[in-house]
């Protein structure tokens, strides 16, 4: 998978001038030798899917975020965990599994995977991408949320069963999704059936994580009520992301009516897909909030 | 007034202890302006003498005491401008809580005013009449709405003596001091009748931060000239984040700009004192909200 990546961006940089500047922290990122983890045993749920290669999407001319293009992968058959320790001073023991958004066709790789994984390994904290089934409906034509539900679960399950392999502590791992990443959330956080067959022995070990932090991502419909024993939520939208910010206030209000320690910030602007990156909004400072957030929660 | 506000202090400061930081606060002084040319609407009416009600045992916000006004019959305003180097031409109206029972003026009053001097803004302390059942027996909320759209009004008129844009005069309310707010924000009717030529001028806010303020009924459906709101408010505070969420959804689906952080804790009682929680940077988040909005 590094090799295929690394060649993707390889091309990436020979199709798309870059500014050398803006690119330099994006190729730090993939200077860091992660761990890669196969998600699942064997195939994955559903059995093994025959796609096309792994490719990134984006062409000369796709929208630009925070002056930057994003990675597009697509054809992910085999899910993996992309997983990022901080350095030894700094570690935390604590987990944060990241699961990039792109509607569940694409994965936006590096704005909302090694980017963010990026920030939280400065933070003391171990970062493990979620490289889910993507797209969606060539795993389940009528369900393309599944398999992200699915490789969220198991990675929850795995993480926590593996924790000492990694040096973390297996109650203190988070789930974070951008936008369509909110389904591994979701699955993870207030769903308590497991969506797939246990493959092996991690799959006798909870798949709900100690938090959780959907991010511009779809909220639940209103009145949902939510398990009171819903782990703690932080939220971050924009208000101009369409109406992002009114679903999202349906899932706090149903948080708060069950008692669930709930944060929540809807800046007034930033729309949809802003990562990470330093936009000149004061949204792009969202990633402090998280971490005063998780300081609070004794997770820092 | 001064006189009274500094004997109160004094008196105060002799049961306390109090600080130097908040000393500091009082130190600036203010032009202070008479809200009503007369007696306000309702006309005068006689109670004890303003004092403060805190006892030694109320509860502490930060380890430090708060000054809890009443008897209020005289509303006024209380200007703090910003250094001439820093005024950047925006003022702010500062309406302490209290349950329109007393006025949590150093808490949601005069220290707000000093942060606000601080980043460039003319900070002006509404000090509207309390106890609010002694003006209006069964609507304890009017005196408070009356002196929020007279002071906006008041402000606006008289913005040249201030150095103030008359496009950039916003209002912020603590709790009970929500009701100025949402009385100079989304209601339109002018709740007294016209005094002067002043009450000519618009009440209407530039922008508006109800902060742990109640929020406004379910599908309330808010004018789409509201100004840009900005709200605060903690998660743990009783059930108040679910009514600012109404008042939330309501701007949303009115088309109007928000901005709304929900704090995992915090309470309801916290002003712009450092408790140590992520709450209380509230205000660096409403200063990048204002420079957003060009407001600084």
């Amino acid at each position: 998978m590094i090799h295929l990546l690394k060649k993707t961006l390889i091309i990436f940089c020979i199709t798309i001038s870059v500014n050398s500047s803006a690119n330099s922290p994006a190729n730090e990122v993939h200077v860091a030798e992660p761990i890669i983890w196969q998600l699942w045993p064997d195939s994955p749920p559903g059995g093994h899917i025959d796609l096309p290669p792994e490719y990134d999407k984006t062409k000369v001319g796709d929208k630009l975020y925070g002056g930057l293009p994003v990675i597009r992968l697509t054809n992910i058959t085999e899910p993996t965990l992309v997983i990022y320790k901080p350095n030894k001073e700094i570690d935390t023991g604590t987990a944060i599994i990241i699961a990039p958004g792109g509607g569940t066709s694409i994965l936006a790789y590096d704005l909302e995977g090694t980017e963010v994984a990026q920030w939280f390994t400065s933070i003391g904290v171990t970062a493990i991408i979620l490289k889910y089934r993507v797209p969606g409906k060539a795993f389940n034509k009528d369900k393309q949320w599944l398999s992200a539900a699915q490789d969220g679960q198991r990675a929850v399950s795995l993480v926590r069963g593996r924790a000492s392999e990694l040096g973390i502590k297996p109650d203190k791992i988070g789930i974070m999704g951008f936008s369509a990443g909110g389904i591994s959330v979701a699955y993870t956080t207030v769903i308590k059936e497991r969506m797939y067959e246990p493959v092996d022995k991690y799959d006798e070990i909870s798949f709900s994580p100690n938090y959780a932090a959907p991010i511009y991502a779809g909220g639940s419909p209103p009145d949902t009520v939510l398990p009171k024993e819903t782990p703690p939520v932080f939220m971050v939208v924009a208000h101009d992301d369409k109406n992002m910010s009114l679903g999202m206030v349906n899932t706090y209000i149903s948080l708060k009516k069950s008692g669930v320690s709930a944060e929540l910030h809807i800046y007034e602007s930033g729309g949809h897909g802003f990562g990470v990156r330093k936009t000149g909004l004061p949204v792009a400072n969202w990633p402090q909030r998280m971490k005063e957030w998780m300081v609070r929660l004794k997770l820092l | 007034m001064i006189l009274l506000l500094k004997k109160t202090l004094i008196i105060f400061c002799i049961i306390m202890p109090v600080n130097s930081s908040a000393n500091e606060v009082h130190a600036a002084e203010p032009i202070i302006w008479q809200l009503w040319p007369d007696s306000p609407p309702g006309g005068h009416i006689e109670l004890p003498p303003e004092y403060n009600k805190t006892k030694t045992s109320d509860k502490l916000v930060a380890g430090r005491p708060i000054i809890r006004l009443t008897n209020v019959t005289t509303p006024q305003l209380l200007i703090f401008k910003p250094n001439k180097k820093t005024d950047n031409g925006t003022a702010l109206i500062i309406a302490p809580g209290g349950g329109t029972s007393i006025l949590g003026y150093d808490l949601g009053g005069t220290e707000v005013a000093e942060l606000f001097r601080s980043m460039g803004v003319t900070a002006i302390v509404l000090k509207y009449r309390v106890p609010g059942k002694a003006f209006n027996k069964d609507k304890k909320w009017l005196a408070a709405a009356q002196d929020g759209q007279r002071a906006v009004s008041l402000v606006r008129g008289r913005a040249n003596e201030l150095g103030v844009n008359p496009d950039k005069i916003g209002i912020l309310g603590f709790s009970a001091g929500g009701i100025p707010v949402a009385y100079t924000t989304v209601i339109k009717e002018r709740m007294y009748e016209p005094v002067d030529k002043y009450d000519k001028i618009s009440f209407t806010a530039n922008f508006a931060a109800p902060i742990s303020a109640g929020g406004s009924p379910p599908e309330t459906v808010l004018p789409k000239d509201t100004p840009p709101v900005f709200m605060i408010v903690a998660h743990d505070d009783k059930n108040r984040s679910l009514g600012i969420i109404e008042t939330y959804k309501s701007l949303k689906k009115a088309g109007v700009s928000a901005e709304l952080h929900i704090y995992e804790s915090g309470g309801h009682v916290f002003g712009v004192r450092k408790t140590g929680l992520p709450l209380s940077n509230w205000p660096e988040r409403m200063k990048e909200w204002m420079i957003r909005l060009k407001l600084l």
